[in-house]
């Protein structure tokens, strides 16, 4: 038995307790640091060295690897789970955000609707009197402020969207130019047999960030290296090189942005289908051009045809000049943009003798059958089948619909979310108490080699002093 | 389960923010007394929340009218029971100056006693509600009744909805009812009573007598007229009464679609608040089982 050989050994085991010490101490450090993997130090046997008769013993333990807890197949589902979470939550928010469709809103369409039909019905009763037609004509343009105003509540929720993916847009460029030279750094690190877990760290939060703002999944590639991909198979890191996305306005889409992407080693920017996006953006887009987009387009459709309903029959009718002819609102020729613009005509607006009450020239202010008409076309259906109130009703209760959806799934793809990040945790994050524990052990052990190293000290004292 | 620091962080704090968020939610709830505020709370209950206040607008407007209409038919019975008085008086007082005991002098004072009754009836003919003259017609922008009695309205009855799609007249056919057209055998009150005026201002007896039939005849039409006009009034109380009605049961359809059940909302709050402090308490306790207190605790104590 070789006493050397034996302090030798001795040698390396301290130093494999020290790097457990090393690994729960950096372990300990960041328990708290979002991204950060659990890495645990690999022990192994040093080989046999010291022939005891016929046996071998081996010659202490050293350091076979310093690797992270990582569980690939948990892994494998966090981008989408990130994705749909980030989707689901952000057209949730985006949606919750417009309260102009609230019965409480200072736009309150409905009131003003309401308002319009009575006012209009105090004219029939005494036709000629200038204070009811001041009043009519006054809650008219309520009922137009308030289009517009719910209008402009919407688009103005469709603007804060835009907002909220340009800065999108820009934290993804960076990420993914981030994660192109992390991929870089890794490819290098493991090239020379280096440790590149923290770089490893520093990339997945990165991922799971992109996930989270695009819906971008990854596929492993050589060397350590990961390229991010978004819906349909569209490449926006690959190896060391970065795409990016661009928003830019669409004018056939109100000018809202439309986002779109340079690929890898591209210099041109091509459209994306919005389905391809996932994600914030893909959820903020589905809030702005399908939710929000849907609304206003239902809510122009009947500022439209609520206006040529009442036009049709106020154009009919005599004011108390004699004139005939005359609009009761200007909405434009088509339903696009009609419930941002709807107002009141300004020769009627001006003038409340111009207010059509008379179904004849002829002793205007007449007995107010035509302003009684006109109130009649409350209870008559407009393009869609249903009346002004109805088409109100059916509006508020879709967006209401959607916006219940919305929260609901959020809040199923939040729960699915928790639930993977608490294995996600379970798996890869840090204990203390378990690394309290290792250290506990690191030091009994690191105790007990010194205490070999003593032992064997006095054994070769004693064999020095024999010769 | 491997529990892990930052998973026991994390779960402290989603289940914190949630019981958290589930307080507020209740204490809006309690303190709105509102089931319904966004569209989202209920998507069904906010369109026909929405549907509902046009109703209660309409409903409500319609009210309003059907008020003003019975002010101005009550102006309007009040004005035709003065007419009809002061038919019956000056028909009496021409029955009176008719008898031969009465000398022209006498007569000519009834003469200028009929030219004040004359008058008082114009009076009552431009009779206003508000800025309107009940008695115009559809002209109801200026006085109908000029002091010579000429009449400048028209034969317009101003309808008012009492129920969607349902109208009673609101006003007087002024023409038929105090100038007699088109109403058979109709006689113009006013012209009537210029005539006995004159009549007795000439000391004409066979004049005077001859206006005492037209007068009698001339309060049965305003009668007739004011008949017409308790039938309106009636129609439009009932209709009001209808009105009410409807909009306190469209007030009660919005209660029960958007107001919240106090007793349930205080029920949930009090569980929120509960489920906020439990899970506040259990947070607190799982911090402190940890393996460092306890060895901590062995390092002081050795």
């Amino acid at each position: 038995m070789n006493l050397l050989a034996l302090l030798s050994s001795t040698a390396s085991s301290l130093e494999a307790q020290q790097a457990v010490v090393a690994v729960s101490g950096d372990n300990i450090d960041n328990a708290s640091t979002p991204g950060y993997v659990q890495q645990q130090v690999n022990l192994e046997e040093v080989g046999p060295g010291v022939v005891v008769g016929t046996s071998s013993v081996g010659s202490g333990v050293q350091v076979a690897s310093i690797t992270q807890t990582t569980d690939s197949f948990v892994e494998a589902q966090m981008p989408a789970a990130f994705s749909a979470a980030s989707s689901s939550s952000a057209e949730a928010q985006a949606l919750q955000g417009v309260t102009v469709l609230d019965s409480s809103s200072s736009s309150d369409l409905a009131t003003a609707l309401g308002n319009f039909y009575s006012s209009m019905e105090a004219v029939t009763e005494d036709a000629g009197n200038t204070s009811l037609r001041e009043a009519a004509i006054a809650s008219a343009q309520a009922l137009a402020t308030s289009f517009n105003q719910t209008s402009q509540g919407i688009e103005s929720a469709q603007s804060g969207i835009d907002s909220q993916i340009a800065g999108q847009v820009t934290q993804v460029n960076q990420l993914a130019a981030q994660v192109a030279q992390l991929n870089g750094q890794i490819a290098a690190a493991e090239a020379s047999g280096g440790n590149a877990n923290s770089l490893l760290d520093s990339r997945q939060t990165a991922l799971d960030t992109l996930a989270q703002l695009a819906g971008a999944s990854t596929i492993s590639g050589q060397n350590g290296e990961v390229s991010v991909v978004l819906g349909g198979g569209l490449a926006l890191v690959s190896g060391n090189v970065a795409g990016s996305l661009t928003a830019t306005p669409d004018a056939a889409n109100g000018g809202h942005l439309a986002v779109g992407i340079v690929l890898p080693g591209s210099s041109s920017s091509s459209a994306i289908d919005p389905s391809a996006l996932g994600g914030s953006i893909g959820g903020e887009l589905t809030a702005r051009d399908e939710v929000l987009g849907g609304s206003l387009t239902s809510l122009d459709q009947l500022a439209f045809d609520f206006a040529n309903s009442v036009n049709t029959v106020h154009e009919a009718g005599y004011g108390l000049d004699g004139v005939t002819g005359r609009a009761l609102f200007d909405v434009g020729a088509t339903a696009s943009g009609a419930a941002g613009t709807i107002a009141v005509d300004p020769a009627v607006a001006n003038d409340p003798d111009a207010l059509a009450a008379s179904a004849t020239a002829a002793g205007v202010p007449g007995d107010g059958s035509q302003m009684q008409a006109l109130v009649n076309t409350e209870s008559q259906g407009l393009t869609g089948g249903l009346t002004a109130s109805e088409t109100l009703a059916s509006l508020t209760t879709a967006f209401g619909n959607a916006a219940e959806q919305a929260q609901a799934v959020s809040t199923q793809d939040a729960g699915m979310l928790s639930q993977l990040q608490t294995t996600r945790s379970s798996a890869e994050g840090v204990s203390i108490d378990e690394q309290l524990i290792n250290l506990q052990q690191a030091q009994r052990a690191y105790e007990a080699v010194s205490r070999v190293i003593q032992t064997t000290s006095n054994l070769l004292d004693n064999l020095l002093q024999l010769t | 389960m491997r529990v892990t620091d930052q998973m026991e962080f994390a779960l402290a704090t989603q289940y914190d923010d949630q019981a958290q968020s589930a307080v507020e939610q209740a204490t809006e709830t309690a303190s709105s007394g509102l089931r319904v505020v966004h569209a989202w709370d209920d998507p069904t209950a906010a369109g026909l929340l929405a549907q509902n206040q046009v109703t209660q607008a309409r409903l409500s407007g319609i009210g309003a009218t059907a008020s003003q209409a019975v002010d101005q038919l009550n102006a309007a019975s009040g004005a035709l029971t003065t007419i009809t008085n002061t038919l019956t008086s000056a028909s009496e007082l021409a029955l009176q100056m008719s008898d031969s005991s009465y000398s022209a002098t006498q007569r000519a004072s009834a003469g200028a006693q009929i030219d004040e009754y004359l008058q008082q009836i114009v009076s009552a003919l431009n009779t206003q509600v508000g800025d309107a003259y009940v008695f115009g017609g559809d002209q109801t922008g200026s006085a109908p009744f000029d002091s010579s009695g000429n009449y400048s309205g028209d034969a317009g009855v101003r309808q008012v909805e009492i129920a969607p799609g349902v109208t009673v007249p609101a006003s007087v056919n002024t023409e038929a009812a105090i100038l007699g057209t088109g109403v058979s055998g109709g006689v113009n009150i006013l012209t009537t009573l210029q005539n006995l005026a004159n009549a007795l201002d000439s000391n004409d007896t066979a004049g005077i007598q001859s206006a005492i039939d037209p007068l009698n005849q001339g309060a049965t039409q305003v009668s007739s007229a004011q008949a017409g006009i308790g039938d309106s009034q009636d129609a439009l109380n009932t209709a009001l009464t209808a009105n009410q009605a409807a909009l306190t049961a469209a007030q009660t359809q919005a209660s029960s679609l958007g107001d919240a059940d106090m007793i349930q909302a205080a029920t949930n709050l009090a569980q929120a608040q509960q489920a906020l402090q439990a899970s506040l308490e259990a947070t607190s306790q799982s911090f402190q089982m940890t393996l460092l207190n306890y060895l901590s605790t062995s390092t002081s104590t050795t």
